[in-house]
């Protein structure tokens, strides 16, 4: 047994779980046939006919050239799936008038929305059947417009009588209930505003949807076997998706089995609450054969949820100093044609985030989550708090040009200090510990803030084509550690350790952060430790990668279940040792047992192992199972991002040159991965303010419907990122980890964006929307001129 | 989707023959092929691969110019030292159409016969005075490409004739040329809009002969006269900002996702007179790199 | 060469092997390859030659399997993501983005790496640049690109 070499974490160990990836052995939900499983061989395809208006009345639906077309083995409508409309649930709690029907009866709500489904032998027999199917509809208008839908003219469900549902988080209750199409809402109002106060800024800000849309889209591979359901999905979530599948069933959730196999790529948008991942088992069922479906891009971008989608009045009001003392904040967030995770996010992420990383003493908070004829908002990367931390930043700047203060300044008068931490905003988030100021400071050093104000200042007055602009996004974020992960570790006979979790990965390293804190514990080395995910069989519970809470909860939970079995491995080793057990200690440099100051008399972990894989002998089974419960103790990653841009003023094109970075992820595992967690985020939250937008046109169609529409980023438009790691231990938890999945937007938002305007401030320029295409910047500067 | 039939041509007659049987040519096939998946036009009855045909895939020296052959990739477009150093704006194009995959299947030939007002090739053929070489099996013509491209997607050529070639006149002395593109993102992008610009200097740098075209703000290619403006004279901010004007009021652009016909018809100017300017650098002899975008800057993201 | 009509038999030379199939004319080359061929490597992230997840070199340039007829491919040697490396070893190319972190879903990583083994071939010492053009027909969601862009620096270096 190799000596482990501990302590791994902090290394920027190659993951292990790469071999596969690279060689092209990987194998995703559309790769999958027999030799995965052997009831997959001969699985049917399954291609959806959707809608092609974003409100229609349904008023037919013709599938006979469909069924006699070559392949196919059924077409299913409304009419014919047999399946009971289930609660209003996929796993969110809406009133059941809102539920999304499995497939469109009588109304269509988007472009895309799910009418019938073909099911044919070969994949490309589906698709051929799938235009044979005629659907009549009739055109209703369209609400696409946040102020029309919370008005409330034309509501969008209409069940005889109104609005029907009102999720209502806050402290103060509405003082009236607003229209019909308002599925949530969220307020708070706290504090007073300073007297001393003087100075006002309002900014109207708007954060366009996007797609989370990893690389790999949507898909789900179905069988039933003796009564058991078997699914492989692209999911974030086995277990939760298994618990919908069960009460969509109504089944024992022991009789399904999900399984995620390699996910390429999730974001939020695989979270496994969509009508097209409820309905496909049931067409197995019906069938008596493995179905399988996989969207296309077009049909991903168009029917998978969307993310962002918010409007901001925004209100900020200090001193003629830069003493921040108000926020006021009326905001609208588009939920799309159904209400799914978009009704929680307001309230639950928000709302606690309304002070940013600053000291405020009044904010005035309320959100109307209202329903849209465009696709159902969902999860992505930053989920609720960084559009409006996006906004919060912006209206900073707006505030410093107001007063004519450095945007630098303003923050650093501000912000939230470190000898404050933990510190409990009036918003009731506790944040824990950091140091903003620090941070601020080490990104605007790193950058040389100074003399690129100097190289401003030679351009503006030069009135050089390309002008130069500096941005800041300074953040903290709130991460859904919220519940707690299960964690199993187990040793093999050969010393070895196998260790189960909960959660799952898509790309985020788990199985090697895993290996390297389990390494830590055990003293056996990480690549002596394999590691089990993704499978609803190997471990009874889980919630999955979702909201950065993977390590803060399943990562604490691996270190729990590891100490639970050392504490056992030690009962043998005592044995073995003949000593007291209170006097073994592992030391985990060796991955060898001894009795305390007498370490050259020592047992291996093959040695605890084979006495306790001896039947006959076995005094303790080395196998653990652990329950980490975070009890509300989210972390707050945080750090501040400092972007320079040139923009063309004859053309408007803004052009990204320098981004740093200054991260507070806590402690970091494998450093590595860290930076490839951020490295995303910040390229995610770039794409958005350069051109990454889903549109529709007036009528409710997706004009963005394949990747040449959709910029998500491309290679040419980041530079290389500087980053520098800021390490402050949480005290949420005992390993100090915070979390770094969604860090990456929060402040690469603002900075890029705060950049661009900054560049052309001086042509009396105060703001442009997102995104900052080449066209907004210029229509702006012609506004001027 | 229908399955056609399918050979793979190998001589030109071949080609010809079954076009003359109703086959239709596929060379790299992407616009074919991604338009069949998209459901946009179904995939011909009968296709006839011709990007095996090596005569179609010669840049050749002429008496009176250079023919490139239909066949000729994107990719050897930007590199070949004829097109560079001769036809830099045609290099220029090719350099900025797709990414490395698209640039090593697409040939200029499909990129012609397509008939795209957004094709990045087709402004600098049109300042470079190219004709298209048409064949059937019975006969051979050259169309200028005014009269090839009649609308969007849309050519005056017979289902039967293949485009074999495009003739490019020579060069004269102290000649230059280039190709500038306003690009969101550098990749993967067609054209918001772009301009191509050719300018003959005459002794002591006034201008001889110019000729500018745009892409992407009218239904077809768009030739714009600017000789009236530069002829005689020196290239300088005034004569340029002229430039700017007439390819913005010459410019009948649309409004759609990318751009709306307003911001279109103002950076189709700036794209002009940075057209014009570069390829004036050129003819005096500066040598700037393949693709001018993203040597100077212009343009594009970088 | 007669007219074939569908479906047709194709000779795919993939990796070196030569796959004799039947598939109709109409069949683009990445689904041939993971259905027929049995690679399933070669990823298909679109349906338009945006993503570059089907990337595969023909011939030893790199073309977008997902938007090629496959029966046109017939003669040319097909290199896919398994044909790199051999057994347990690992392409300097596929060891140096193990060692940067270049890989994190792992779903673009086979087109990534065939679009940047065909610019070393032809570029051996690239610029920073370079990297960028040569990969630019390759979208990553998870990357941002940054070790991307070291590891192909990386591994030109080694294999130079």
């Amino acid at each position: 047994m190799p000596a482990a070499g501990s302590p791994f974490t902090g290394t920027s160990l190659a993951r292990s779980e790469d071999f596969a990836f690279l060689t092209g052995q990987a194998r995703y939900i559309a790769d999958l046939g027999a030799t995965d499983d052997p009831r997959l061989a001969g699985a049917a395809y399954a291609v959806f006919v959707r809608s092609t208006m974003a409100h229609a009345r349904v008023k037919d639906v013709t599938t006979t050239d469909a069924e006699n077309a070559p392949g196919v083995l059924k077409v299913y409508t409304a009419a014919n799936h047999g399946v009971a409309q289930p609660g209003p649930t996929y796993g969110i709690p809406v009133a059941a008038l809102f539920a999304q029907p499995l497939l469109a009866e009588a109304k269509v709500r988007y472009v895309g929305e799910p009418i019938a489904v073909v099911v044919a032998a070969t994949h490309q027999q589906a698709v051929d059947a799938a235009e044979e199917v005629i659907v009549n509809l009739e055109p209703l208008d369209p609400v696409l417009d946040l102020e029309d839908s919370l008005r409330g003219q034309t509501p969008l469900f209409v069940a005889g009588d109104a609005p029907v549902f009102q999720n209502h988080v806050g402290d103060h209750a509405a003082d009236e209930a607003p229209s019909g199409n308002v599925a949530s809402t969220a307020e708070l109002h706290v504090g007073a505003p300073s007297p001393a106060a003087q100075v006002s800024v309002a900014q109207r800000i708007t954060n366009p949807r996007q797609s989370p849309a990893p690389i790999e889209p949507r898909g789900l591979a179905a069988f039933w076997d003796c009564g058991h359901l078997y699914v492989w999905a692209a999911t974030q979530r086995p277990h939760g998706f298994r618990a919908q599948l069960a009460e969509f069933y109504q089944l024992p959730t022991d009789n399904i089995h999900v399984i995620a196999p390699a996910v390429g790529g999730g974001f939020g948008g695989k979270v496994s609450r969509s009508v097209e991942e409820q309905l496909i088992p049931a067409l197995a069922r019906d069938l008596g054969r493995a179905v399988r479906w996989v969207d296309t891009r077009s049909e991903y971008l168009a029917s998978a949820t969307q993310g962002r989608g918010e409007l901001f009045d925004f209100t900020l009001t200090g001193n003629a100093d830069g003493e921040i003392s108000s926020i006021a904040v009326k905001m609208i967030k588009d939920l799309g044609a159904y209400p799914g995770v978009g009704t929680y996010l307001a309230g639950g992420y928000t709302l606690p985030m309304a002070c940013g990383v600053y000291n405020i003493d009044h904010v005035d908070f309320e959100c109307h989550a209202v329903l849209t004829n465009r696709a159902t908002i969902g999860a992505f990367r930053g989920a609720g708090r960084s559009p409006y931390l996006a906004a919060l930043e912006r209206m900073v700047d707006i505030y410093a040009a107001k007063i004519g203060r450095d945007p630098a300044d303003v923050r650093r008068r501000n912000l939230i200090t470190a000898d404050m931490m933990p510190f409990t905003t009036i918003a009731g988030a506790t944040y824990d510990e950091a140091d903003y100021l620090a941070d601020l400071n080490l990104a605007l050093e790193i950058a040389d803030y100074q003399n690129l104000r100097l190289e401003q200042a030679a351009r503006r007055s030069g009135e050089q084509p390309l002008q130069l602009g500096i941005g800041i996004g300074s953040y903290c974020h709130k991460t859904t550690g919220g519940g707690g992960e299960e964690a199993h570790v187990r040793i093999t006979a050969e010393g070895k350790a196998v260790v189960t979790t909960g959660t799952t990965s898509q790309g985020h390293g788990h199985v090697t952060t895993w290996a390297q804190i389990a390494s830590d514990v055990l003293g056996i080395a990480p690549h002596d430790i394999s590691i089990v995910e993704g499978n609803t069989d190997a471990i009874a519970s889980g919630v999955g990668a979702v909201g950065s809470r993977s390590l803060q909860t399943a990562g604490l939970a691996v270190h729990k279940a590891s100490g639970a079995v050392v504490d056992r491995a030690r009962n043998i080793a005592a044995q073995l040792l003949e000593a007291a057990v209170g006097d073994i200690v592992l030391d985990t440099a060796t991955g060898n047992f001894h009795v305390v100051g007498t370490p050259a008399r020592s047992v291996d972990w093959v040695a605890v192992a084979t006495l306790a894989h001896d039947e006959d002998l076995a005094a303790e089974e080395l196998s653990c199972g652990e329950f980490y419960d975070n009890d509300g103790r989210d972390t707050y990653p945080s750090g501040s991002v400092v972007a320079v841009v040139e923009v063309d003023v004859e053309t408007g094109k803004a052009k990204l040159v320098r981004l740093i970075s200054v991260d507070d992820a806590g402690v970091r595992v494998n450093p590595m991965i860290v930076d490839g967690q951020i490295h995303g985020g910040l390229a995610a939250g770039i794409a958005q303010v350069l051109g990454e937008e889903i549109v529709y046109d007036s009528n409710g169609n997706l004009l963005t419907s394949n990747f040449m529409d959709y910029a998500i980023g491309s290679i040419d438009q980041f530079p290389q990122f500087e980053l520098h790691a800021s390490v402050t231990a949480s005290s949420h938890n005992e390993l100090g980890f915070k979390a770094v999945g969604e860090s990456g937007p929060m402040g690469a938002v603002p900075a890029v964006h705060n950049a661009i305007v900054d560049a052309v401030r001086h042509l009396g320029i105060n703001h442009i929307d997102l995104p900052c295409t080449p066209q907004r910047i210029w229509e702006a500067l012609e506004a001027q001129r | 989707m229908s399955s056609p039939s399918f050979s793979i041509a190998q001589s030109l007659d071949e080609a010809l023959t079954a076009m003359a049987a109703g086959a239709r040519p596929v060379a790299g096939g992407t616009d074919l092929v991604v338009g069949a998946r998209q459901g946009k036009a179904p995939l011909p009855g009968s296709l006839i691969a011709i990007d095996r045909l090596d005569e179609l895939a010669a840049i050749t020296p002429a008496t009176d110019g250079t023919r490139i052959g239909a066949m000729v990739t994107h990719a050897t477009l930007m590199t070949n030292p004829i097109v560079v150093e001769q036809y830099s704006a045609l290099a220029d194009a090719a350099a900025l159409v797709g990414s490395p995959s698209t640039r090593n299947v697409g040939t200029l030939g499909g990129n012609v016969m397509n008939g795209s007002p957004a094709m990045d090739t087709g402004a600098p053929l049109v300042v470079l005075g190219a004709t298209a070489e048409l064949q059937t099996s019975a006969a051979t013509r050259q169309v200028a490409l005014a009269d090839l491209w009649t609308g969007p997607g849309q050519t005056s050529a017979a289902d039967d004739e293949l485009c074999v070639a495009l003739n490019l006149a020579a060069r004269p002395a102290n000649s230059g040329s280039a190709y500038v593109r306003l690009e969101y993102r550098r990749a993967m992008e067609i054209a918001v809009v772009g301009a191509a610009a050719s300018v003959v200097l005459a002794e002591g740098g006034a201008v001889e002969t110019v000729s500018v075209a745009l892409t992407a703000v009218a239904p077809t290619i768009l030739s714009v006269d600017v000789a009236g403006v530069l002829v005689g004279e020196q290239i300088d901010e005034a004569t340029l900002k002229t430039v700017a004007e007439t390819a913005a009021e010459a410019a009948t652009p649309i409004s759609d996702l990318r751009a709306t016909d307003r911001y279109r018809r103002h950076t189709v100017g700036v794209m002009a007179r940075r057209a014009v300017e570069a390829a004036a650098r050129r003819a005096r002899g500066e040598r700037i790199a393949i693709p001018v975008n993203r040597a100077l800057g212009i343009g594009a993201a970088q | 060469m007669t007219l074939e009509t569908a479906p047709a038999s194709i000779n795919l030379t993939v990796n070196g092997v030569t796959y004799p199939v039947v598939a109709d004319t109409s069949r683009n080359l990445l689904s041939v390859i993971r259905t027929e061929v049995g690679l399933t490597g070669t990823k298909e992230g679109c349906d338009d030659c945006e993503c570059g997840a089907c990337m595969v070199l023909l011939d030893g340039q790199p073309v977008n399997s997902c938007s090629y007829l496959a029966a046109q491919a017939e003669g040319k040697a097909i290199t896919t993501i398994e044909g790199l490396g051999d057994g347990d070893a690992l392409h300097p190319l596929q060891a140096k983005m193990l060692e940067a972190g270049g890989v994190q879903c792992g779903f673009c990583t086979p087109g990534m790496i065939m679009s940047a083994h065909a610019l070393l071939e032809r570029t051996p010492d690239p610029t920073e640049e370079e990297i960028r053009i040569g990969l630019s027909g390759n979208l990553c969601r998870c990357t941002g690109y940054a070790k991307i862009l070291q590891a192909v620096g990386e591994a030109a270096v080694e294999l130079r």
